[in-house]
């Protein structure tokens, strides 16, 4: 392999961050304070569907309170986002019915307990069966019911999210069920679940000169805080600067919520003229924030009888929660992925999100895909059971390869290693070897084995417009400032910008700094999601990388006085002609030539991602520009008398392109395996009548040093095009085949079919008492 | 409101304190030591982890009135003469993503190789069971906590390990080639999510 080519990504450079971080001087949100800074807190509906009368006054006259808001006081009470900064038609448990701004916590605390509110029940709904049965409470005026089709029919008042239907049609589905020797058909079920980043959202909103916000808060994206506060303010977004901060750990949800709290803190900062902080307590961050989405998939599959799939059917239907502004987003990718990584001719799946009265959903790390996995590779595993062969051989016949169309009628050009993967992990694991010696169990302990297989949309593609900038200024002493417009929030993304932007300039790593998102420096270049952040947004970084070097070549070419046919080579800040070190410049002594001779000193650049063509009627087009495959293969303990389940070894190869710090990788890759686990096992966070009592840390569980199992990663390089230096997607990847192999290994050690996750020892003794064996 | 005198990070203080009030709003609140963090407010996060005599302890468990006497260390008092080992350790087995819980778990391993210099992986994985982390996994923190304790653990070996294999086609050497594709201008409308 050509790793000679590259100096700086490929390494497992340590994080920029890093020294920060461990030392604590990194800075949170709430690690900053300002003079004459007000502390507020909102107070949350306690009923899923009212009208509320909310009283501020006894509030108001508690002692260091100096604001209490409610509806009227908020200058557009809902957002551009569907949410409400505050509302007095609570639609949710968790909707803000008024917001409290005092001179210290204790203050905030008593006048939060001190608002009055009347509440005047209204009808409410909580699932997503309930929702769609005929006369149920409408939840949404926008909300639509099913045809006689069973499409949406925009003429019928309902809970259908309208917005967020995405159909699949490929092929002729009544023709290859005809073909079909089997058919198969189940229904499968995920839960809620908590994001649980460590630490909890807070935001910090002041006024900035005569007319302007600064905001500080802990967001997954840079811009989103401005773009709220100037809705909530409704002012121009010219006067609202944002500068990112030190998150930790965001997973998808620190976009809406957070955007939310810096508009209430900014109509609380506007009231007051004085600065604002608004940090959740961890109940307080449950209670409002979003969840992964639930779903209920239906699958039918029809297949001949030595094992080739020929039609694929499905409906996945998901909660959405009283509001939601990521559905629409997310069931682009729940299409392209519904039928898996197969290659099937006849497909026909429909996606869509159902309004109740329960939490709010948003983006979790997978944006559907752990769900969907979980789906297809149960129904897959069910159909090898019916149809008598190993699961293993039917994927062997079915598994996409370099050429197959895809579900969205899409060619895969790039090189396609996913069959060569789970050869590998086969062996590696011995897979079939184990699969038979367990199947013999018959004590107390039995054990599993699950294997799943996967490709994913690599960054955004399809679902949305995947562009970004990036800028990079240098200094007369041959230092440098990078400014991405994407957000690191734990992930690494400084760190593999840092490396891009050296590997591209030749500038030496120590010798450029990273500074924080600032919205009146940079651009905004769309949201820090779809693992985007190293493959498409390293590719403006990368550019601004390129164009530095660019300039050190020009100015090193007239100092060195090389001649024409002489290269010019750029390394660790040093500028060289090829082949002469003696006849050599450093970087400093070129940005000071062009300092003083009014050379260009700084340059910012633009990367928009090859378009893609799709079609939303039908799915089908070029959904995303390359794919990242991935095999998985979890090993497990189920306790036959109690239900406890343990992860004993978890294999997770992955596809990345090209691993730009195989350190970061790693990391990303423990980290999702244990997430997936939980969502596989154990993590659910339960609602009752729109209402939970898993409140905190203590009730939600997520896992701990001692719940990790054995893990062995492997990472595949291609050679791919797409992304910048060759890198794919990696950090959703990570976790979402975890959840499906573990549920795999569970049915496999207790001979029962797994309709459900999570696998709790409830529901594990609850499928042993059922009896009902398989395969 | 009562007062009560102990160190923090060495430097002796005397504080009137409330009845409500905790170790970790004395440490963030007065002495602004805002490497540590609150992430539950429960004591089940560890997110709040300070040594007071030297055991770890939940600062959003610890009474500021119990306080009396009592010699408090926090993360910045880990590192007035350099880096302690552990934090170089974290830094060089890459066992930080966003770094909330890094301040607490460092604190925890501290903990445990004052009282036990030596300690196995399962005893490491046990002394940190009360730090969560959403991020990493805990494999490179337990490989940084064994690198310092000189001891095992199985994410040291793996940083051995064939970590990367290559696709057939480039072992069989066709050019690596990794030009990017030309970039052009996207369509109008559409926002990225």
């Amino acid at each position: 392999m050509q790793q000679d080519s590259f100096h700086v990504v490929g390494s497992p450079t340590p994080r920029v961050d890093g020294y920060d971080k461990v030392t604590g001087r990194a800075l949170y949100t709430d690690d900053m304070s300002l003079p004459g800074m007000l502390y507020a807190g909102c107070v949350h509906s306690r009923q899923p569907h009212a009208i509320v009368e909310v009283d501020p006054t006894p509030a108001r006259s508690v002692p260091g309170v100096v604001a209490v808001l409610i509806e009227k006081d908020f200058p557009k009470p809902q957002s551009r986002y569907d949410w409400f900064y505050c509302t007095s038609h609570p639609r949710y448990r968790g909707d803000v019915l008024a917001v409290v701004a005092a001179e210290t916590p204790e203050a905030l605390e008593e006048g939060i307990a001190a608002v009055r509110v009347g509440y005047t029940k209204l009808p409410a709904v909580f699932t997503v069966a309930d929702a769609l049965s005929p006369g149920a409470p409408q939840v949404r005026a926008e909300g639509v019911a099913l045809g006689e089709d069973g499409v949406p029919d925009p003429e019928r008042p309902g809970n259908i999210f309208p917005a967020s239907y995405k159909p699949l049609r490929k092929g002729d589905l009544a023709a290859g069920f005809a073909q079909a020797d089997l058919i198969v058909e189940r229904t499968y079920d995920t839960p809620y679940v908590e994001h649980a980043y460590l630490e909890p959202e807070s935001v910090l909103v002041s006024p900035e000169g005569a007319d302007g916000v600064l905001i500080r808060a802990s967001s997954q994206q840079g811009h989103t805080p401005q773009d709220f506060v100037a809705d909530a303010l409704q002012i121009p977004m010219s006067r609202v600067r944002a500068v990112s901060t030190t998150v930790g750990g965001s997973f998808g949800s620190k976009l809406e919520l957070v955007g939310l709290m810096c508009g209430r803190a900014a109509v609380a900062m506007s009231a007051t003229g004085r600065p604002v902080k608004m940090t959740y307590a961890r109940e307080d961050s449950i209670l409002e924030s979003t969840k992964r989405h639930p779903f209920t998939t239906t699958v039918r599959i029809g297949a001949t009888a030595d094992g080739k799939i020929c039609a694929y059917q499905a409906s996945q239907v998901e909660n959405a929660g009283a509001y939601n502004n990521q559905a629409p987003w997310m069931n682009i990718r729940a299409r392209v992925h519904s039928a898996g990584p197969y290659d099937i001719a006849n497909i026909s799946t429909d996606t869509y999100a159902v309004y109740t009265n329960n939490t709010v959903p948003g983006a979790f790390r997978g944006y559907s895909s752990p769900q969907v996995i979980f789906a297809n590779e149960m129904a897959i595993d069910e159909l090898a059971d019916e149809l008598g062969i190993s699961v293993v051989e039917l994927k062997r016949k079915n598994l996409l390869r370099r050429g197959s169309i895809t579900a969205t009628g899409q060619q895969l050009v790039h090189e396609t290693l996913l069959v060569d993967m789970m050869e590998d992990i086969l062996r590696d694991t011995r897979y079939e070897e184990k699969r038979a010696a367990y199947a013999a169990e018959a004590g107390v302990w039995r054990h599993g084995i699950g294997l799943v297989t996967a490709y994913r949309g690599a960054a955004l593609g399809g679902e949305g417009v995947d562009a970004s900038g990036a800028m990079m200024t240098g200094m007369q002493d041959g230092s440098f400032v990078l400014r991405p417009s994407l957000m690191e929030f734990g992930q690494g993304l400084n760190t593999v910008y840092a490396q891009i932007a050296s590997e591209a300039s030749g500038v030496a790593l120590s010798d450029i700094r990273l500074e924080p998102v600032d919205t009146t420096v940079m651009a905004d270049s769309g949201l820090t999601v779809a693992s985007r952040g190293t493959a498409q947004g390293g590719q403006s970084v990368r550019m601004a990388g390129e164009a530095i070097r660019a300039m050190i070549e020009e100015t090193a070419r007239a100092m060195l006085d090389a001649a024409p046919d002489e290269r010019i080579e750029v390394r660790d800040s040093i500028a060289w002609i090829e082949g002469r070190p003696d006849r050599s410049v450093r970087v400093s002594d070129i940005w000071t030539m062009r300092r003083y001779t009014g050379r260009q000193l700084s340059t910012y650049q633009w990367y928009s991602a090859r378009p893609l063509v799709n079609d939303d009627a039908t799915g089908q087009g070029e959904a995303f520009q390359t794919y990242a495959y991935g095999v998985c293969v979890a090993e497990v303990s189920v306790n036959t008398h109690s239900g406890e389940v343990i992860v004993d070894e978890v294999s997770a190869y992955h596809d990345v392109g090209h691993a730009l710090n195989p350190a970061l990788i790693r990391g990303q890759i423990y980290g999702g395996i244990l997430m997936g686990m939980g969502f596989g096992l154990y993590e659910e966070y339960r609602l009752e009548q729109g209402r939970s009592f898993d409140d905190n840390l203590d009730a939600y569980l997520i896992a701990t040093a001692k719940d990790a199992p054995l893990v062995n990663i492997r990472l595949y390089e291609c050679d791919d095009p797409e992304g910048a230096y060759g890198a794919k997607s990696l950090a959703e990847n990570a976790t979402e085949m975890i959840g499906a192999a573990c549920a795999l290994a569970v049915k496999h050690a207790i001979k029962r079919p797994v309709r459900k996750i999570p696998l709790t020892p409830e529901y594990i003794l609850e499928l042993l008492a059922q009896g009902e064996a398989c395969v | 409101m009562i007062e009560v005198s102990f160190s923090v990070n060495g430097a002796a203080h005397t504080l009137r304190v409330g009845p409500g009030e905790r170790l970790i709003d004395v440490l963030r609140g007065r002495l602004g030591l805002t490497g540590t963090k609150e992430g539950c407010g429960i004591g089940v996060c560890g997110a709040c982890t300070v040594l007071v005599d030297g055991r770890a302890e939940n600062a959003c468990l610890v009474p500021a009135a119990s306080l009396e006497g009592a010699s408090v260390v926090t993360v910045e008092g880990l590192s007035t003469d350099g880096l302690d080992p552990l934090q170089q350790a974290f830094l060089d087995h890459h066992a930080i993503q966003c770094g909330f819980c890094t301040p607490g778990l460092v604190m925890s391993a501290r903990a445990l190789l004052d009282e036990n210099p030596e300690p196995t992986e399962e005893e490491i994985r046990t002394a940190i069971r009360g730090n969560l982390c959403r991020c990493t996994g805990y494999e490179q923190a337990i490989a940084a906590i064994a690198s310092v304790a000189g001891t095992g653990a199985r994410a040291l070996l793996d940083e051995q390990a064939g970590l990367i294999r290559s696709s057939a086609r480039l072992e069989a050497g066709v050019p690596f080639a990794r030009t990017p594709p030309t970039s052009t201008p996207a369509p109008e409308g559409g926002d990225a999510r």
